[in-house]
């Protein structure tokens, strides 16, 4: 369990980093947020954000790319049934605040004042340290733990032929004040590594992948983790040398444990974000209660696991991240909310509103999505199936939210022959639909793991971190686009 | 130590300039050999529509300050939107720490400004018209060529006007340049569009016309360095190829000797003081407070009136286009070249013969957009003539489009409009530029145009215009 912080603590640390730094005093917050709650305005919020960012990436031994950036500003958003009026500034005084209200509040006609309600200090969880993750290793040891790991990785295998790693971090304190009384702070670290080789062998050349991260500093990647890293980089590329093309048409897949559940993420998860059901563009729109999956099927969004990369102490807009049931033993159960949404939809935000910057408005968002372990042993999963394609690794993808349909690359794949792993093939594309791949899914692993923290979640431009995760599953039935012609 | 900044600024210049020269003057304290700084300020506004309802209004404010340092050929960037001093000075202290650190890159550094050779390119931009009757073909031109008559350099830089942001061509830090031959920099205009008639299912002989509208010739100067034997291309640090034979050297003009410089204006408004507002290309200036036009004459601005026509309802409802209205004057040539058209002389003109009148006045937008679009709204205009009365409150529409085309841009559409509307070939005018620039007189008019969620939708005209056009004719 995760103990709850003391809110007025964090909040009165970040509000003398963030505020008073800027000169910006209680009454000033109270006058843009009442210039913002004129007329029909339903809720309004100031949402302010500190932060500094940087990354380090060595290519063939050399520091080929540095950036470090900071960025401060304010969002000012006001809402009015399903209008959003937004503005946001990147000077955090007095003035640019005021503007940034009058822009906003502009979207709906005059009338009487709004309330705006007294402040409350919202208490929100304590899932990661408080700290700044770039001075947590010098620019000396950043250099020296890349290159070591850059010539260690080339050590494991002579048939290595490049090595682009890198390391990034972002330190990010934000406050959001709202007129419906909420006011929270959060101070966000985040770390991230990376790797990519590339092998050669004959006139063959295959790429390969790793990465870690989360909510902490750059102590986690000690030498042993991010050789670890290396190793799998290596592995997969190696793997991939030997590939076969990948049959194509409708077979039973298994989906491995892990990384996959980016799978579930886009075909699933998306289909589960508040504003597609209010817009009634989702597969899923209006079926709570249905039957969305097999009965083996648990999903929850959980923005409460400690030190991962998909979570928050408070959302974007103050409300506390929590554990968001959205599919139960099949059974459609809610959708991830954030305020402006749930409140159109009469319902409350589930901490899902999320946002990628304060010059970026709020939507829902996923925080660390994945699907619960079930009962089987994966080897029992692989030995069940006679003839199949076991997907370990995935690449890009991509999925149409009104139907469901998405179309994934794997980028390690196997054959499966009378219960046991075979060639490894090569381009693989899954392709299928969200809700009906829920349903053929007929065993479910009890190896549940989430990715080692590395996803990026894409959505109407915004970038978020995320986690997904899931245990092996077995799916009766997926096509398989690929160049080794029909089985 | 070289330094180069560039500002993009709306206001808040003196101030970033300030910061700008800390951060030079920082860099340079920390080791730096080469620094480069830019900072910028800008507001923006934009609208999400859904279900033909504003769904999201965006307004920002943005500032930012980027560094680059070069220690030798190492290079190293960072940026930051907090422009106090302890952020400055983080900035530049990681873009050295990160420059430390990267790979040496013998390509990598700003190429030494007095290494730099500036070559001049002719750009030309501009809708062309094609006129075979009845048929009006049209395109958009964007394109430049080599302006010094020296082939080690390439004939075309391509996209690069289009793509790259360009500065001011300021040579005042020593950059050497050459000067455009002469000839070549009065280039002319491109040659017509087809050139054959042969489709033409008319037996007498075709008549075909061009004309250049919202023309706008510029020279583009594109820096490149010699490293012998080649001349690298200082943009993409590629060499260029070069042919067989030895070409001349190119002889170099330190200074340039055009009899035309950049000058800048204050952009007060001369009767009351205040900021006059443009965007960005407008050729007409509006004063806020005081809703005077101003057009930029010589060293300064030469006052002009404008007519708002009035709308029913909301004036926020309504979106300002402007206008050119054309009035051919009684005794002019045009008038009298339009009333009589191309055709054989009129047959004797018996008692009361006269020869017909032309139309009363040509309405042609005020602004680039498509050429497609451009002849269609200068057609419906032009037959519906002015849609209502112009408002009695003088002052600006609540919002309006900038004033992208010059009067004398306008003109020379003027003969397209009355080929299009014309059934008659012989009624086609044969319009020089010349006999247009007299005899015509100019006026300029905002049209209200209602907003709805794609188009703005002129009612009494029943006419559309697609609010992407307009965002898209920023490219003419």
């Amino acid at each position: 369990m995760n103990a709850v912080v003391s809110p007025e603590s964090s909040l009165a640390r970040v509000r003398s980093q963030v505020l008073d730094a800027a000169g910006i005093a209680d009454q000033d917050l109270e006058r843009a947020l009442g210039a913002l709650m004129r007329g029909t305005v339903d809720n309004a919020d100031l949402y302010f954000q500190v932060s500094r960012q940087e990354s380090w990436t060595l290519e063939d031994g050399i520091v080929k790319e540095g950036a470090h950036s900071i960025e401060q500003g304010v969002g000012v958003r006001a809402m009015s049934g399903e209008k959003t009026g937004f503005a946001y500034s990147d000077e955090l005084v007095v003035p640019a605040l005021l503007q940034a209200s009058a822009a906003a509040s502009a979207i709906v006609r005059q009338g009487q004042q709004g309330r705006i309600q007294a402040w409350q200090p919202r208490s929100g969880h304590r899932l990661y340290a408080p700290i700044d993750p770039l001075p947590t290793l010098t620019d000396d040891d950043k250099v020296a733990l890349l290159q070591r790991v850059d010539s260690e990785v080339r050590a494991l295998d002579p048939r290595v032929k490049q090595v682009v790693a890198s390391l990034a971090a972002a330190h990010e304190v934000i406050l959001v004040c709202a007129s419906d009384g909420a006011m929270a702070a959060d101070v966000r670290p985040l770390v991230r590594f990376n790797i990519s080789v590339i092998v050669e062998q004959g006139d063959k050349r295959e790429q390969g992948y790793a990465g870690g991260g989360g909510r902490f500093g750059y102590e986690y990647f000690t030498p042993e983790q991010v050789l670890q890293y290396g190793r799998e980089a290596v592995r997969q590329a190696v793997v991939n040398l030997d590939a076969v093309p990948a049959p194509s048409g409708e077979m039973v897949v298994v989906l491995g444990p892990g990384w996959p559940g980016v799978l579930l993420h886009e075909a699933i998860g998306h289909g589960l974000e508040g504003d597609f059901n209010r817009k009634g563009t989702s597969a899923f729109t209006g079926r709570i209660g249905e039957r969305v999956a097999s009965d083996l099927c648990t999903v929850v969004d959980d923005g409460t696991m400690p030190n991962r990369r998909g979570s928050l102490n408070v959302d974007d807009e103050g409300t506390p991240t929590r554990n968001t049931v959205l599919i139960e033993n099949g059974i459609l159960r809610g959708y991830l909310q954030d305020k402006m949404n749930a409140r159109l939809m009469g319902t409350e935000s589930t901490g899902n509103g999320r946002r990628q910057s304060f010059a970026h408005t709020p939507m829902p968002r996923m925080t660390n999505t994945y699907m619960l372990a079930g009962p089987h042993h994966p080897d029992e999963i692989i030995a069940s199936v006679k003839k199949g394609v076991y997907a370990r690794n995935f690449g890009g993808g991509q999925v149409d939210i009104t139907s469901g349909k998405f179309v994934f690359s794997a980028t390690e794949a196997y054959r499966i022959e009378n219960g046991k792993l075979g060639a490894p093939i090569r381009d693989a594309t899954l392709v299928g639909d969200g809700p009906t791949v829920l349903n053929r899914v007929s065993m479910v692993g009890n190896d549940l793991a989430l990715d080692t923290g590395i996803g990026v979640c894409g959505k109407e431009g915004q970038s978020v971190p995320v986690g997904v995760g899931q245990p092996t599953l077995r799916i009766d039935g997926l096509t398989i686009g690929g160049t080794g012609g029909d089985e | 130590m070289s330094t180069r900044t560039a500002l993009s600024l709306q206001n808040g210049l003196g101030t970033l300039q300030e910061k700008v020269n800390d951060v030079l003057r920082l860099a340079k304290q920390l080791g730096a050999t080469q620094a480069e700084a830019n900072a910028s300020f800008g507001t923006g506004f934009s609208v999400n529509v859904r279900m033909r309802e504003v769904e999201t209004l965006r307004h920002q404010r943005d500032q930012g300050l980027g560094v680059t340092v070069w220690l030798g050929h190492r290079k190293g960037s960072a940026s930051t939107s907090d422009l106090r001093p302890e952020a400055i000075e983080e900035s530049v202290r990681k873009a050295c720490a990160l420059a430390r650190y990267g790979a040496e890159d013998p390509a990598s550094g700003l190429a030494d400004a007095d290494r730099l050779l500036f070559v001049p390119y002719g750009r030309f931009r501009g809708m062309h018209f094609h006129l075979l009757w009845p048929d009006i073909e049209s395109r958009v031109l964007d394109y430049n060529f080599l302006a010094i008559k020296e082939a080690c350099f390439p004939g075309s830089i391509g996209l690069r006007p289009q793509t790259l942001h360009l500065r001011p061509a300021l040579f005042h830090r020593g950059e050497k340049s050459l000067t455009p031959d002469q000839d070549l920099f009065d280039f002319q205009r491109p040659r017509t569009l087809t050139g054959s008639g042969s489709k033409s299912p008319y037996s007498r002989p075709t008549i075909e016309d061009d004309a250049y509208i919202g023309e706008v010739k510029s020279i583009v100067y594109a820096p490149f360095y010699r490293q012998l034997p080649d001349w690298i291309d200082a943009i993409s640090n590629q060499p260029i190829p070069t042919s067989e034979e030895e070409s001349p050297r190119p002889e170099l003009h330190r200074e340039a000797s055009y009899d035309w410089k950049v000058s800048f204006l204050p952009v007060l408004c001369p009767d009351c003081g205040w900021d006059l507002e443009a965007e960005n290309e407008s050729c007409i200036l509006f004063c806020p407070q005081c809703d005077s036009a101003w057009e930029p004459a010589g060293k300064g601005f030469k006052k002009i009136g404008y007519e708002v026509i009035g709308a029913p309802g909301n004036p926020e409802d309504y979106y300002g286009l402007p206008f050119w209205r054309l009035t051919p004057l009684p005794g002019s040539k045009v008038y009298e070249i339009l009333a009589e058209g191309r055709g054989p002389k009129k047959r004797s003109s018996g008692p009361g013969g006269e020869p017909g009148s032309p139309r009363s006045a040509f309405w042609l937008p005020a602004f680039k957009i498509s050429p497609r679009l451009f002849l269609l709204l200068g057609k419906r205009m032009t037959q519906a003539q002015a849609p209502g009365p112009t408002r009695e409150s003088p002052g600006l529409p609540a919002s309006f489009h900038p004033v992208t085309l010059p009067a004398e841009g306008a003109r020379e559409g003027l003969s397209m409009i009355e080929s299009a509307l014309t059934t008659n070939p012989e009624r086609l005018p044969d319009l020089t530029p010349e006999s247009l620039a007299e005899g015509c007189r100019a006026d300029l008019f905002f049209i209200p145009f209602l907003w709805t969620p794609l188009e703005l939708v002129q009612p009494q005209v029943r006419l559309g215009v697609s609010r992407s056009a307009l965002n898209l004719a920023k490219y003419i």
